[in-house]
């Protein structure tokens, strides 16, 4: 293989970035250009040309390479940060329907007949998932809504049932309130089927696989705090590597980087429910976290849509 | 308008280029300023073909490689004269404007 045709190999290489049709389509001219613009004696691409193709390759796949107008940007990142807050919201029940379903395998009995609305709000968040990634987003509305029904519907019923007698004695509403108040899934919840409003009103462009998007849920489960605490000897690592990741992806798609800052005002609502100042650190992190990515992400949104 | 945009509309003023040609053109005409990667260039021509403001005008094989010549189109042409009022006009604020006595200083 000569010097040249090496080259060659190696360009075609680097367009792996690239979705596959843009590569059939353009793939060709593009490794032209770059091989009439290599020096005489270049044996391999530059770290300019590298990093170059990699960004606007996965530029391409995203979809952002063709400056989306600022307010279809902001809508795009409207309908990611609902994905990331359903998907967040999918891996807590997750969890807990992993406690709670090989338990009752085991014992043949269900010790408490409330946790079995666990697996039902897990399938229906993730319905809620689907729907919103499809484009249906009144039906995801609709399952975001019912999913949060059942949440506090679980509260309510664990506060009123007493396991030991069998009775059920409703407690005072303050009590269930400020549960409610100390349950994750109840701000993702509530704050996903805010930011759905505005996207039924003007919808934007849907994925071709929307199922793909429940594989954020285990993702999430691992990557994020949770209630159930499946993750804490993780946290705050993985948390301050995911708000690093995002900050780093605006570069590809700055709608991405805005949806990851409105994943993280749930958790600051959440940590000044649980008494937040008692964990100032935590909570410096999730504002600081919030407002660097949010802003970064509007920065990128306003580039992105320069032409 | 970014300005890798604007050079490489610029860089077809005169007619049909492919894409390493825009890259020279471009880089000539901006003193040297503008050298676009050749992902970026084609980042750019995406970005202004999906804006109707360039076309493709001749598809062939040279040397055994593909290329294809851009061109500008009718709204391209009116988008770069824009542009470049509104940079001459903004120019205009500084260029056209008395440059600033230079006050003697008194020693004390």
């Amino acid at each position: 293989m000569t010097r040249e045709e090496a080259l060659e190999a190696r360009y075609r290489q680097l367009l792996w970035a690239y979705p596959k049709r843009y590569r059939r389509e353009r793939g060709a001219e593009i490794v032209g250009t770059l091989m009439e613009a290599a020096h005489a004696n270049q044996q391999r691409p530059t770290a300019r040309e590298v990093t170059t193709l990699a960004v606007r390759g996965l530029q391409t796949r995203a979809g952002t390479h063709g400056a989306p107008s600022a307010d279809r940007g902001l809508r795009g990142a409207l309908r990611l940060a609902v994905l990331l807050l359903l998907a967040y919201a999918t891996a807590g029940p997750l969890v807990d329907s992993g406690h709670i379903i090989p338990r009752i395998i085991a014992d043949r009995a269900v010790l408490y007949p409330v946790e079995l609305v666990q697996p039902l709000v897990t399938v229906v968040v993730a319905c809620a998932v689907v729907a919103v990634a499809a484009g249906r987003y009144v039906w995801g509305l609709l399952a975001t809504l019912s999913a949060l029904a059942f949440t506090l519907a679980v509260l309510q019923l664990a506060l009123s049932y007493d396991t030991v007698t069998h009775d059920v004695i409703f407690p005072p509403f303050e009590l269930t309130r400020d549960m409610a108040a100390e349950e994750p899934a109840t701000w993702l919840l509530a704050f996903a089927a805010l930011l759905i409003l505005p996207l039924i009103r003007r919808p934007v462009r849907h994925t071709r696989r929307p199922a793909l998007w429940l594989l954020g849920v285990p993702v999430c489960a691992v990557l994020l705090p949770t209630h159930w605490n499946v993750t804490g000897e993780l946290q705050p690592g993985t948390m301050l590597a995911v708000i690093a990741g995002f900050l780093m992806w605006v570069a590809v798609d700055a709608r991405a980087t805005v949806a990851a800052g409105l994943l993280l005002i749930p958790l600051i609502l959440l940590a000044l429910s649980l008494n937040g100042l008692d964990q100032a650190t935590w909570l410096w992190t999730l504002l600081i976290g919030t407002g660097t990515l949010v802003t970064t992400g509007a920065v990128g949104l306003h580039r992105q849509a320069q032409l | 308008m970014r300005e890798q945009s604007y050079f490489a509309l610029a860089a077809l003023i005169d007619g049909p280029l492919h894409g390493y040609a825009i890259i020279k053109r471009a880089e000539e005409l901006s003193g040297g300023r503008i050298r676009m990667a050749a992902g970026t260039l084609y980042a750019a021509l995406d970005r202004l073909t999906a804006e109707q403001l360039l076309r493709v005008v001749e598809e062939k094989v040279v040397n055994g490689r593909a290329r294809r010549y851009y061109d500008l189109t009718d709204e391209g042409v009116a988008a770069l004269r824009a542009e470049a009022d509104r940079m001459l006009q903004a120019a205009r604020v500084v260029t056209e404007r008395r440059a600033p006595r230079v006050r003697a200083v008194k020693p004390a």
